[in-house]
């Protein structure tokens, strides 16, 4: 495991981390966060147990971001 | 799963064909997910061969027939490489290459385990923004692979009526 980022976020960013590195990409962060707020908002199960299982994932998967 | 030459040349054209079904009730967020997976694609030839070979390798740790048939779009695998991916053998590949197949062979089950100089050694041909592309790709190709493989039994792959 890491102790310090991998990459470095683009230039006039100070920090690496999630949202800066990504901006590397920003198209797919825009696609992915446009993606991502529709999968909470829509389906069949509530969003404390979308909560739930995404905790629990991250616990599983030992990710402490 | 198998894996011959002629079953590498075929089947889905891209990553859509296997992944409709799981979509079929929900057509906006398909969308979106087309969307966003058309934006995985990175940079030159090079750098989406890199992405192809990681693909195909994680698709073959996780045993998921569906995503390992497809074919991307303007990447070359030869049969005997896709073979090689099967068994986890990158040791035809070049170095560059078997740094990457490095990082997708710890991915699916051993994230933690990947090193600093095993992420900085692919950083050093692609750089920043390509290491983040390309990890970005075998992060969603792990997730694609999880979804099918949890999702078969509900939706056949179509290669299981072929």
């Amino acid at each position: 495991m890491s102790t310090r980022p991998r990459v470095s976020p683009p230039q006039g960013m100070d920090t690496a981390n999630f949202g800066t590195v990504m901006q590397h990409l920003p198209d797919t962060i825009n696609a992915f966060f446009d993606l991502y707020a529709d999968f909470w908002r829509q389906g069949a199960l509530s969003v404390t147990v979308k909560e739930m299982t995404r905790l629990r994932n991250a616990r599983i998967t030992d990710c402490g971001y | 799963m198998t894996e011959t030459d002629t079953n590498a040349r075929t089947i889905h054209a891209d990553t859509d064909t296997a992944l409709a079904p799981l979509f079929a009730s929900q057509p906006l967020l398909w969308e979106k997910f087309r969307r966003f997976n058309a934006t995985l694609r990175h940079g030159d030839s090079h750098q989406q061969r890199l992405q192809e070979l990681c693909r195909l390798r994680i698709a073959a740790i996780h045993a998921c027939d569906a995503e390992w048939q497809v074919q991307t779009p303007g990447t070359s695998v030869s049969g005997s490489e896709r073979q090689a991916l099967m068994r986890g053998e990158p040791e035809g590949f070049a170095p560059h290459e078997r740094a990457a197949l490095a990082l997708a062979e710890k991915l699916p089950f051993d994230h933690h385990g990947i090193t600093d100089s095993e992420v900085q050694a692919v950083r050093a041909v692609i750089g920043d923004a390509g290491t983040v592309a390309l990890m970005t790709a075998m992060a969603f190709a792990d997730v694609r692979c999880r979804w099918l493989v949890t999702m078969s039994a509900a939706f056949p792959s179509p290669s299981a009526n072929n």
